[in-house]
């Protein structure tokens, strides 16, 4: 029956609250940028790389810990609404991943090798577009 | 969903974000209930009877050939 949002956590409802998230993944994503660069340019020890595999890693557990509680906190249309998006964003990132890779062997793309990052990028994207389309509709 | 929110609202001189804060819901939820475009849950809708002093089924009225929004 609570429906109050709860200022026990960091993270609140509120918009403001998005800047530790937002914080958590960036700083995830540098991490991320920065390891592939050093990885690439560096012959650094095994302890090093397996420090730089790990940090990005825990930067985007935090990050998820963040929307989590936000999804908690939120009331229950905010809480609809990050559904819709989220059902959006999902299946349709792996409609598009499908896509791309079909197209790709069917030599209709040029066969370019793509990692994590596009999809990420392209899974956000959707995100919020899903989250903007689910606004709209409850205004 | 069709309810007397509105009317319950406007009676006792409350914006939308007042009775928001009072429900500890968004405005917005507000709006969408008052709209009719977002059923709200069911601890909501005792909290909303509550405050307002009625009983749900005089607050909400069911229409059984309303979809479920």
């Amino acid at each position: 029956m609570n429906t109050k949002p709860d200022s026990q956590s960091s993270c609140t409802s509120n918009p403001e609250s998005w800047l530790a998230p937002m914080l958590w993944g960036l700083g995830s994503g540098l991490t991320a940028a920065v390891a592939t660069v050093l990885f690439l340019l560096t012959k650094m020890p095994l302890p090093l790389r397996a420090t730089f595999v790990i940090l990005p890693v825990v930067l985007a557990l935090g990050y998820v810990r963040c929307v989590i509680g936000m999804f908690r906190r939120a009331d229950e249309l905010q809480r609809r609404i990050q559904l819709e998006s989220l059902g959006f964003a999902f299946p349709a990132t792996a409609i598009l991943v499908m896509a791309v890779d079909l197209l790709q062997q069917a030599k209709i793309l040029p066969a370019i090798h793509w990692s994590w990052g596009p999809i990420i990028c392209a899974m956000c994207l959707l995100w919020f577009a899903g989250y903007l389309n689910a606004s709209r509709r409850y205004r | 969903m069709k309810s007397l929110l509105r009317e319950l609202r406007v009676a006792r001189d409350w914006s939308q974000a007042d009775l928001a804060e009072k429900l500890h819901v968004s405005r917005q939820t507000i709006n969408a209930i008052e709209t009719e475009k977002y059923d709200p849950s069911l601890p909501l809708s005792f909290k909303i009877s509550r405050l307002f002093k009625r009983p749900i089924e005089e607050i909400f009225m069911f229409d059984e050939a309303d979809p479920p929004k």
